[in-house]
Parts: structure tokens; C-alpha cells; sequence
């Protein structure tokens, strides 16, 4: 299998985006990666910066699966990557500790992790088996853009019922901080709740096209 | 006391018997519709306006029933009966109010031919499964039946007519049992099952010494067969069931020559100004045997046969047949009135069910779409008693629903009255 | 006269589940009668404000997802007096309402409401508060200091106490007299302390069949059993006070015997009520907080299932080495096959 770069239209693209954002989004619909959403995604800070990190991860390390690693067997594929994506981690490391010293203390293990997350590692495999390299980096941008998505909603949700803030700013002046909020349990459970709403996104989706069928027959 | 538990529901409370009047002989003063089955054998019809008389035998065709009481034949019709289906009758009006009363005649023993021949001849049905008792003989006999059962278990709500039949007939009752034994093989017994709970004055009259044959008082909640069943099983004899009306009815066409054409019937429920036991002839409309004992205005439902498993009949003008054993008029309708909730998960439904099944659990995985692999919750088991539908607070029909699922039934199944 | 057709059976026991609730809520009054005496009408406004809580949270719910609202069972009422009872009378409002959205939001609301939810709402909206504020939930006010409880004040600035259970966990003995306690003359959340009127709804919601009798005493057994083995204060009169206070006995008639998160099967029940006396005990003992009943709670609600499926497995067939005697299974094989023959 060759990766061939044939112009793709631009409408299949933005499907393949708005899949890897919504319908088919890897942390809500997937149930990949919730380790590090779940344990650190308690700030809207937080969520941006991890977020960045995966994306620089996970986008180099994709492209290389799908121009180098096509015929490779995947149990071979997954270590190649791993190790990639932990030499792209230096140079990520320095990235984000200029934007917010401090950063790499506070997550202190769930920022490692994201090597190895399996976030990463299936969309890595996707791509491997993608033929269109216009199609493979869109399903990587998709794919780092929907776990931003995520943690940005957790995130900011979280922060909100703990401290009373979003991103930093006061909303109440007399917030009585929870600390449960904060605690892994809850983050479940707020990804269960993203999980009803997405579901029912694709639900809704689902009955109007349904619907958009029957009225296409009855017309024929 | 329940703290302790108690499977089933109880219903002695509900039972009123006068043990110390013998049951009311009814007449009928509607036309009478009677019956007429297949008995094989031809019969010729009848001419409108003739006169019949008491214990003859009429019909058309195949299809015979027998004349309680002297009147005048009008013509044949069709009925459709909610228990017997389509229900070919004769009408006959301006009955007699007389009742012929016979002088019992010795006779020696009957041999098995001759006991059949008999039942046949006097048109028994036994009243618990609505089988011509003749069969049913035949049936002991291929099977080598070695324990007799008569049921006298009215363990449902308000029903007792076997507890009377056993109470003021014990004797012919015992009779008509040991007629049976007789052809059975050698070493057959019989036993008299009677649902016996101490609200019942006049109990200690059925005893063994006194009907000379074995009684098994029963005592519990409905349904108490399935106790007698294990304790059935437990005795690894071949067992026959007869009902004791029909056991009744044998010794009286022996003895006194008579066909059946009375059944005692058990009147009661709210809309009912005189409850109790009743003999009433074959064929009285259901109307009729209502207005005798004071239909009142407020009656809601009128049930046929035990609230648990009867049927609630909006037209009147249906004869009482032979398996009719009580009818229940009630003034509140149901199962209306309660409220519909979902399911709370209190567990009484768990808990109540006689056969150790779990309905509240099955009810749950089939309102979430997963009634798949229900055998492990040993659905075949379930006997259709009623009992997780009466205790259960949010008025869901629970037993309709374990039914369908158990017979795979494709008619869609409804948890709750639609109003 | 119009006559009606129906469908068998036609015969109904007289509950429903308005008088069952109806029955919570008499009960939840008696609760509420010792509270009050001991510190004014607060108590009544807390329960109030619970129940109003919850009563929003419901509505709310059901508006959003765009389905009947099923409110009138009135179960929302019994989960808010529950919450309500288990805090002590000091608390401020606002854990009050976090506890209540917490419980009907995120742990009944979302599974199906009344009876289909795994956990039981008020332990784990208690539990949530704990983890939130633990100093806030383990400081009781202090009666003997003569200063006056506000009734309408949101947060409060009254002397504070610990109650027996913070005593009992740094291996102190408790003060108070064990013939107060029945009455309930210490500190502790609102509504445990009045051990005598406990007793008394335990034995209403038996007779009234509200609840079964064998997860609390099985959870009352467990725990007494764990505390006479491993006693922290020495003596039969430290085993009292490990029952009396806290919120075990309150867990133990309210929590646990909750039909909607309880086994099905009676066996079931027992062990789970054992181990969830037993898990109380450790949590107090090993926990990082002076009570654990509503963990413990918790944990055996989770545990439930599991419970239930090996209870069946055992009395149906038996695992390899564990089974019914042979007896009883060919007694079973029969009675199938006689209801195969009807």
C-alpha cells in the first residue's frame, strides 16, 4: 500500500472532521483516553496546555505511521510509535513550559502518559491504513482536535463547580470551593453526561436523516 | 404473620359460608338456557312448544344436554359463552316449581364399563377442568391411576362451593370417590383435599372417621395447589384429579338414577345483597341467578368464575354451566382506580411469588428491550396465579406480561391500563 | 347499571405508592419531632430547604430531557428528609443544596429515577458533602454552651463541638451516659441521635412492609460482630458506643434497607447486609474520616448485583465445588417436572 496524495474534496474532509469531533469522538463516543481527562482536567489552563501537547504529539507521529509504518505489523507499529512520540516529547516539553512554567509539576504523570495514550496509538493505526495522505492528516487534526474538545469541556465545567471560576476569573464573588469536584470520580461523571449529550446529537442526526430517506422514497 | 413470610397471597377472609343452612335450591324464573354437548350418539330434535320434563334428555344431532326442571321447549340457539366458547343451548321456559325428589336405590357393584357407560349417561362435567367425567375415567384407567385426588381447594377469594359440596354432602361426596376407586386398580387410595382454615365454623364435620375416607385439611395462602402438587409429588403414586361435584354427581346417578343437573355455585362480592352457596340448575341465565339473590344498583364488574383467573362479562343472558363455580359481582371497577407509577423496585412481586420467580426483574429487562435469555429466570415455571399483579403498589400487570414472554406470545404486551 | 370488562386478576391489595410514600413521610415526621425539641425549628427549615432542593432538581430534570415529569410519588421528598437528617443541625444551607443536587442530579435523576438507580441517592449526596467539607460535617454545635441557634441565619458562627465518633477514633472514651444516648442527649448528625425513635420507625417501616427486615438486622449483626472482635475502647460499653453513634444505626433502618438497591434473593440480603456492617466498621476504623456508613453504603450498593447473580448460581446448580445438597436439587427436578405435566 502505497500513500498517495490525490486532492480529496473538501466536503469529505469536513465530514471526516466533524466524525472525528462529534460523532465518533474518541474520549466521549470512544471511551479512548480518559486517564488524563479525567485525573488532570480540572482547569480551563489545563485543558489548553494538555491539549497542545497531544496535538503535538499525536500529529507528527500519525504522519510518520502513515507514510513509514503501512506494512508494518501492528505489534511492531505500536512500540516504533511509542518511541516516537517520546522523542517528539522533549520538544514538546519545551514548548508548553514556555507558555506556563510550573505546568509539568502540577500534571506531574498524566503528561507523560499521553505517549502512550490510546488516543494516539488508534488514530496512529488509522492512519496506517489510510491510502490518502490529505485524509490521514485530517483524521489526525481531527483526532487531537476532538480530545482538545473534550478537555476543554470537562475542563472548564470542573473549574467551574470547584472553584467558581473559568479560566482564572471570578464568576461569584462568594464561592464556596468543592473539593469533591476536583477528585477523578467526578470527572467520570462528567464525561457519562457528555456522553448522554453527544449520544443524543447523533441521535437527533440520525432521525432526520431517517426521515430525509422516507420523504426521498415517497417522492419516488 | 407475614414478618416470616409467606408466599402467595391470603384470602380466607374473604370466604362466607352459613355452615348451618343448607345451600338454597334455586328456580328459575327466566327462560333457561341448557346446554348441549357431544356426547356421541344421535338424538332427535325437537319440535317447538313441546313439553319436556325434568331429567330428560334433549338436544340435536350429537350434541345432548339434560332438563333440570319440567318446562316447555322453545327452540335451539347459539351462545357465546366467555369460558365455554361457542356454546350450542336449548331454550326452554315456564318452568315447574317443583322439584322431583328420588328415593336412592340399593345396587351391587359397577364394573368399569358400567361406571363409564354411567357418567356418560348422566352428562357429569367435572367442574375444575370442564372434562366429561367419562373421559376422564377412561383416562385413570389407561394410566393406572393408583392415588384419587378429589379437589375441594377453593383457596381463591370468595369461592367455596367445594368447601360446601364437601360440607353438606360430604357423604355422597365420599360416595361418588369410592365408586371411582372401585374400578381403579387394587391398590389405588383416595384422598379428599379440602382447603380448611379455621374461619370456617362447621370444619370438624369432614373428618376421616366420619366420610370413611382420607382428608387432607389444607390450610395457606393462594395458590395453595402448588403445596398440594410438591406434596403430591412427594407421595410418587400416579395421581387423578376429580372435582368433588363431579364425584357428587356420580353417586347420585348410581344411587338415585339422577343425571347432573345442578351445580352448587358460590354468589358474592360487593354487589351482591344475599351471598352464598347456591344450587342452581344447569342452564339459569346468569341475569336470573343475579336478580335472585339481589343484584344491587352499584354493581361494577360481575366476574365469572374466582376474581384471580375469571373473566368480567358484560352480557347477562349466558347460561350457568357445570364449570361455573362462582360468580363475583363487585361494585369498584377493576383492576381501575390505582394509580399507574413506575416501577419503585420495592420487591413485593419478588417476594410473593409462589413459584420462587422474579417477576419485578423480568418486568425490568423487558421495558429496557432485553427479554432475551430469559430461561434463567426459569420463566417456563411460571403458573399464571395473578399473585405479583395483586400486591404490586404502582398497578402493573405482571402476570399478563410472564405469560406472553413464557408462550412467546407475538400480541404486544402492556404493563399498564390504557385509560 | 353499566357493567365493565377488565382483565384478571380482579382482586388488589389497597397500597399504593402514595401511602407508601405517605408512610415515609409520617415516619420522617417522627424523626423530625426529638430535633426539633433539642434545637428549635431549624432542623425544619433544613429538611425544608433539602426537599425543595430536590423537588427543583427533579423538575428541572425532566424538563430538559423532555419527558412526563414523575414527581407525584413524591420520592424526591423521602431522599431530601434523608439528606437533610444525616447532617448535622449547624450546617450551612448551601452544603445542604450541593448535597440534594448532587443526589437527585447525578446518581437517581440520570438512571431512571425511583427504583432503578444502582446507588442510594442520599448516602452518596452525604458522601459527596463529606468529601467537600469534612471540617463543616464532623463539627457539631455545642448545646451546653447556652448560646442560642438561629433559625434562618444561611451560615452560622455558634460554638462548635466533636461528637463521641472523633473521640472514638483517636481511642478515647466517649462522656456521655449510654442512657442518655437513648434519647438522644449528645452530638451528632440531626437525625441519628434519638436512638430510641430509630428503633421505633424500624419497627414501623417492618410491620408496614416498607422494608426488609433482614438487611437491617444482617448490617446491625456485621457491625456489632466487627466491633466486639476489634473493640477500640475496651468493655461491652465500648461496643454500645460504636453502635449508638454516628450513623450507623441511622444507615442501617434508612440506607441499607432501601428496596431499590437491595439483593433479591433473601440469602442475598444477609450477606449483604453483613458486609456492609463490616465495611462501616473498617471505614471508621482505617477510613480517614470519623464516620463511613455512607461509603460503606455505597460500596455494597456496587456490590449488589454481584451478590445477587452468585446467590442464584449457588442455589441453582452451585459452582464447581460448592452446591446444594443432592436432595434438595432432585426435590427442585421434580416439582419442574410436575408443572411441566400441567
Amino acid at each position: 500500500m502505497k500513500l498517495r496524495l490525490e486532492p480529496v474534496p473538501g466536503q469529505e474532509l469536513r465530514n471526516i472532521l466533524r466524525d472525528e469531533l462529534i460523532y465518533r469522538n474518541s474520549v466521549v463516543v470512544g471511551a479512548l483516553g480518559m486517564c488524563p481527562v479525567v485525573a488532570v482536567g480540572i482547569s480551563l489552563q489545563n485543558a489548553l496546555l494538555l491539549g497542545l501537547l497531544m496535538a503535538i504529539l499525536m500529529i507528527p507521529t500519525c504522519l510518520f505511521s502513515a507514510v513509514a509504518l503501512k506494512n508494518v505489523p501492528t505489534w511492531v507499529r505500536r512500540p516504533i510509535l511509542c518511541i516516537v512520540a517520546s522523542l517528539l516529547y522533549g520538544l514538546a516539553m519545551l514548548l508548553v513550559e514556555d507558555l506556563h512554567t510550573g505546568f509539568f509539576e502540577e500534571v506531574s504523570l498524566y503528561a507523560p502518559i499521553l505517549v502512550v495514550s490510546s488516543v494516539l496509538l488508534t488514530h496512529a493505526d488509522r492512519c496506517a491504513e489510510e491510502e490518502n495522505f490529505w485524509r490521514a492528516l485530517m483524521h489526525t487534526i481531527g483526532g487531537s482536535l476532538g480530545f482538545l474538545l473534550v478537555l476543554v469541556l470537562v475542563g472548564v465545567g470542573r473549574e467551574f463547580l470547584t472553584f467558581g471560576t473559568i479560566g482564572g476569573r471570578k464568576i461569584f464573588q462568594n464561592y464556596h470551593t468543592i473539593a469533591a469536584t476536583a477528585m477523578p470520580f467526578f470527572g467520570m461523571i462528567v464525561i457519562g453526561y457528555l456522553g448522554a449529550i453527544f449520544k443524543k446529537i447523533s441521535v437527533d442526526r440520525e432521525k432526520k436523516q431517517a426521515k430525509r430517506a422516507k420523504r426521498k422514497e415517497e417522492t419516488v | 404473620m407475614y414478618l416470616f413470610g409467606h408466599r402467595g397471597v391470603p384470602t380466607e377472609h374473604r370466604k362466607r359460608i352459613n355452615s348451618a343452612k343448607e345451600p338454597q335450591h334455586l328456580t328459575p324464573e327466566e327462560p333457561m338456557w341448557i346446554p348441549l354437548r357431544d356426547w356421541g350418539g344421535e338424538i332427535d330434535p325437537l319440535s317447538p312448544r313441546q313439553d319436556v320434563l325434568a331429567g330428560q334428555k334433549i338436544g340435536t344431532g350429537s350434541r345432548v344436554g339434560v332438563v333440570p326442571m319440567t318446562g316447555i321447549f322453545q327452540r335451539y340457539s347459539e351462545v357465546e359463552h366467555p369460558m365455554e366458547g361457542h356454546l350450542s343451548c336449548a331454550l326452554v321456559d315456564g318452568i315447574h316449581r317443583s322439584r322431583t325428589v328420588r328415593e336412592k336405590k340399593e345396587r351391587a357393584g359397577f364394573s368399569a364399563e358400567e361406571l363409564i357407560a354411567l357418567a356418560r349417561d348422566a352428562a357429569i362435567i367435572d367442574e375444575y377442568d370442564g372434562l366429561p367425567l367419562y373421559e376422564k375415567l377412561r383416562d385413570f384407567l389407561r394410566n393406572k391411576v393408583k392415588l384419587l385426588v378429589a379437589n375441594a381447594v377453593d383457596d381463591e377469594p370468595y369461592v367455596s362451593s367445594g368447601i360446601s359440596t364437601v360440607l353438606y354432602y360430604g357423604k355422597e361426596v365420599a360416595g361418588g370417590m369410592e365408586l371411582i376407586r372401585s374400578i381403579l386398580p387394587r391398590s389405588a387410595t383416595g384422598l379428599l383435599a379440602v382447603f380448611a382454615p379455621s374461619s370456617i365454623h362447621g370444619m370438624s364435620r369432614i373428618t376421616e372417621h366420619k366420610l370413611k375416607v382420607k382428608v387432607k385439611k389444607l390450610n395457606g395462602n393462594y395458590p395453595l395447589w402448588i403445596g398440594l402438587d410438591r406434596w403430591l409429588a412427594k407421595e410418587e403414586k400416579t395421581v387423578g384429579k376429580v372435582g368433588v361435584q363431579a364425584c357428587r354427581a356420580l353417586y347420585r346417578a348410581a344411587y338415585y338414577e339422577e343425571a347432573q343437573t345442578e351445580c352448587m355455585v358460590t354468589v358474592d362480592g360487593e354487589g351482591i345483597a344475599t351471598a352464598g352457596n347456591f344450587s342452581v340448575p344447569v342452564g339459569m341465565t346468569l341475569s336470573d341467578l343475579l336478580q335472585k339473590c339481589g343484584l344491587q344498583k352499584n354493581a361494577r364488574q360481575v366476574i365469572l368464575g374466582n376474581p384471580m383467573t375469571g373473566i368480567a362479562v358484560t352480557n347477562l343472558q349466558i347460561p350457568i354451566t357445570q364449570t361455573t363455580r362462582s360468580v363475583i359481582v363487585l361494585t369498584t371497577e377493576h383492576p381501575g382506580g390505582k394509580k399507574s407509577y413506575p416501577c419503585l423496585g420495592c420487591g413485593r412481586c419478588n417476594s410473593v411469588c409462589p413459584m420462587k420467580l422474579y417477576p419485578g426483574v423480568v418486568a425490568k429487562r423487558w421495558e429496557r428491550g432485553q427479554a432475551k435469555n430469559l430461561e434463567n429466570y426459569h420463566i417456563e415455571q411460571c403458573i399464571g396465579c395473578g399473585c405479583c399483579t395483586v400486591v404490586c403498589p404502582a398497578g402493573r400487570d405482571l402476570c399478563t406480561m410472564m405469560l406472553k414472554l413464557k408462550t412467546n406470545d407475538p400480541d404486544p404486551i402492556q404493563l399498564y391500563e390504557k385509560e | 347499571m353499566e357493567l365493565k370488562t377488565g382483565k384478571a386478576p380482579f382482586y388488589r391489595y389497597t397500597d399504593t405508592v402514595r401511602g407508601m410514600m405517605r408512610n415515609m413521610l409520617v415516619v420522617f415526621a417522627a424523626m423530625l419531632v426529638m430535633p426539633v425539641i433539642h434545637y428549635g425549628w431549624r432542623p425544619v427549615i433544613t429538611t425544608l430547604i433539602c426537599i425543595t432542593t430536590c423537588m427543583v432538581c427533579t423538575v428541572l430534570f425532566y424538563l430538559l430531557s423532555g419527558k412526563e415529569i414523575l414527581a407525584g410519588d413524591l420520592a424526591f421528598a423521602v431522599t431530601g428528609t434523608i439528606i437533610a437528617l444525616m447532617l448535622p443541625v449547624n450546617v450551612s444551607w448551601h452544603i445542604a443544596v450541593i448535597a440534594s443536587a448532587f443526589a437527585m442530579l447525578i446518581v437517581k435523576l440520570p438512571f431512571g429515577g425511583t427504583g432503578n438507580s444502582p446507588f442510594n441517592p442520599a448516602a452518596a449526596g452525604i458522601a459527596f458533602v463529606t468529601l467537600s467539607f469534612p471540617n463543616q460535617i464532623f463539627q457539631y454545635y455545642d448545646i451546653t454552651s447556652g448560646e442560642k441557634l438561629p433559625v434562618f441565619a444561611g451560615i452560622l458562627d455558634v460554638p462548635l463541638t466533636q461528637s463521641p465518633t472523633a473521640l472514638l477514633k483517636t481511642g478515647a472514651r466517649p462522656t456521655t451516659i449510654l442512657r442518655d444516648m437513648l434519647t438522644g442527649g449528645f452530638v451528632g448528625p440531626m437525625g441519628t441521635t434519638a436512638i430510641l425513635v430509630i428503633l421505633a420507625c424500624a419497627c414501623f417501616l417492618i410491620l408496614r412492609k416498607m422494608a426488609h427486615w433482614e438487611t437491617m438486622v444482617a448490617f446491625l449483626l456485621g457491625g456489632t460482630a466487627f466491633a466486639a472482635l476489634f473493640p477500640r475502647v475496651p468493655g461491652l460499653s465500648g461496643v454500645w458506643y460504636e453502635i449508638l453513634t454516628g450513623s450507623f444505626l441511622f444507615a442501617a433502618v434508612f440506607l441499607v434497607s432501601e428496596p431499590g438497591t437491595t439483593p433479591r434473593q433473601k440469602l442475598g440480603r444477609w450477606i449483604y447486609g453483613i458486609l456492609g456492617g463490616v465495611f462501616t466498621m473498617m471505614y471508621r476504623w482505617f477510613g480517614a474520616y470519623e464516620q463511613g456508613a455512607c461509603f460503606a453504603v455505597l460500596v455494597i450498593n456496587a456490590l449488589s448485583p454481584t451478590i445477587d447473580r452468585w446467590v442464584w448460581r449457588l442455589t441453582n446448580g452451585g459452582f464447581g465445588f460448592i452446591s446444594l445438597p443432592r436432595k434438595k436439587q432432585k426435590k427442585m427436578k421434580k416439582t419442574e417436572a410436575e408443572v411441566e405435566q400441567q
